[in-house]
């Protein structure tokens, strides 16, 4: 944690009070946006701040809270503009830790999609993320070595056996806290090697939003609620990670087709139009195939929760070039 | 709210009215100037006569043991 941060942390009691000035509110909620284990505390603390209230009936605190709101907003879509990718990974991380406040005790024993209960899957995802954050050099379990994904989410599966979800929940936001650290000061980071596969920083931010994405939608649906796709911003960057990956894709998966190229047209918030080569070769000017499809279920093909012969599609072209394309685009999902 | 959810909130209340009353003096009086003083921390710390980061530290310490007290509560009422 840097100084800057340890001296917003210190404001966060007084900033739950609204005592602060708006310079310092717009700096907390700045902070609050990156550091999720702040946010928590924040909320806990508000939690309290209006129960104080309710003892006494007295009116709420000034109007400061709704000034500082809308300074920091648009402060913070600055910042959105100017690092897009690790906007990406706070959106996703942010949108689960609502998700997982809302949890209550039954919820968390409901079987997912890949198996794991919802509870297996918060410390799946602890697991993802302390691993990560292992890999940059800001260790969050550094008693934790095991680097297979599997065996290393069955390790702390055990480790958390007895113990309060929480205590996974908050390995994961010391996770999550330690990665955006991590991004904030590495923009030029060298590439990382992470589960058998090389990341530039960037790419590394965005799958990890994508993998945190899918399970989020994982835990909804295994409690029957509505899936809910991330902002178009976030899913722009998400689109266009999995196409240009695409030729690489192809040649994991053995399906690609050298000398052939394909345009891919995504539909919806967060879509767009690419030209790629199948394989690696040289991208061709005109298209062999055109493969139109709305961007969620795309992505959701990538994430191996829509089969690829079920993606809805609209294809001109050679067919078969269509089919290889969607069975490939999940070649590097992981679970 | 229905009569349970009011007295539910009644006895929530009560209880962080007991948090606050067993609070340090030095942390209840923070809080009461800056919540229902509409004070800044700056203005606690020049009003108490003690440093700024004495004071906040004052409100942070002060409004967590109240969300200890809330948070015994919810596990007492879902046991």
């Amino acid at each position: 944690m840097s100084t800057d941060d340890a001296m917003l942390d210190e404001l966060l009691g007084a900033y739950a009070l609204d005592a602060v000035d708006a310079e310092e509110a717009v700096a907390v909620e700045e902070y609050l946006e990156r550091a999720l284990t702040a946010a928590h505390e924040v909320a806990r603390l508000r939690n309290a701040a209006s129960w104080i209230g309710a003892t006494e009936a007295l009116a709420p605190p000034p109007d400061l809270h709704d000034t500082v709101l809308k300074a920091a907003r648009a402060r913070r879509s600055v910042g959105r503009d100017d690092d897009p990718f690790l906007a990406a990974y706070l959106s996703e991380a942010r949108r689960l830790d609502a998700l997982l406040d809302t949890l209550d005790d039954d919820a968390v024993d409901r079987p997912t999609f890949n198996g794991l209960t919802v509870r297996e899957l918060v410390i799946h995802l602890a697991a993802m993320e302390s691993a990560v954050a292992s890999t940059i050099g800001r260790p969050t379990a550094p008693e934790v070595v095991e680097a297979d994904i599997e065996r290393r989410t069955a390790e702390l599966i055990e480790r958390f056996r007895d113990r309060p979800l929480d205590d996974a929940r908050a390995l994961w936001r010391a996770s999550v806290d330690a990665v955006r650290e991590w991004a904030v000061v590495e923009r030029s980071a060298a590439d990382v090697a992470l589960f058998g596969l090389t990341f530039s920083r960037d790419s590394l931010l965005v799958t990890r939003a994508f993998e945190t994405w899918t399970h989020a939608d994982d835990i909804r649906r295994a409690l029957g609620r509505p899936e809910q796709p991330p902002p178009g911003e976030v899913v722009e960057r998400m689109a266009d990670l999995s196409v240009t990956t695409m030729p690489a894709a192809l040649e994991v998966a053995g399906r690609a087709h050298p000398g052939k190229t394909a345009r891919i047209v995504l539909t919806g918030d967060g879509g767009g139009d690419w030209l790629i080569p199948l394989g690696f070769a040289e991208v061709g000017e005109t298209p062999d195939v055109i493969v139109t499809a709305d961007v969620i279920a795309w992505c959701r093909c990538v994430s191996e929760r829509v089969a690829p012969d079920a993606l809805p599609r609209r294809v001109e072209g050679d067919p078969a070039l269509a089919d290889d394309l969607a069975a490939a685009s999940s070649a590097f999902a992981t679970l | 709210p229905d009569v349970e959810e009011m007295a539910l909130a009644l006895v929530t209340a009560e209880r962080v009215r007991s948090a606050l009353e067993v609070l340090p003096d030095e942390q209840r009086r923070a809080i009461q100037l800056a919540y229902f003083g509409g004070k800044t921390y700056r203005q606690v710390a020049e009003v108490l006569g003690i440093p700024e980061g004495t004071a906040k530290s004052r409100l942070r310490l002060g409004l967590r043991r109240v969300a200890d007290v809330l948070e015994t509560e919810t596990v007492s009422r879902s046991e």
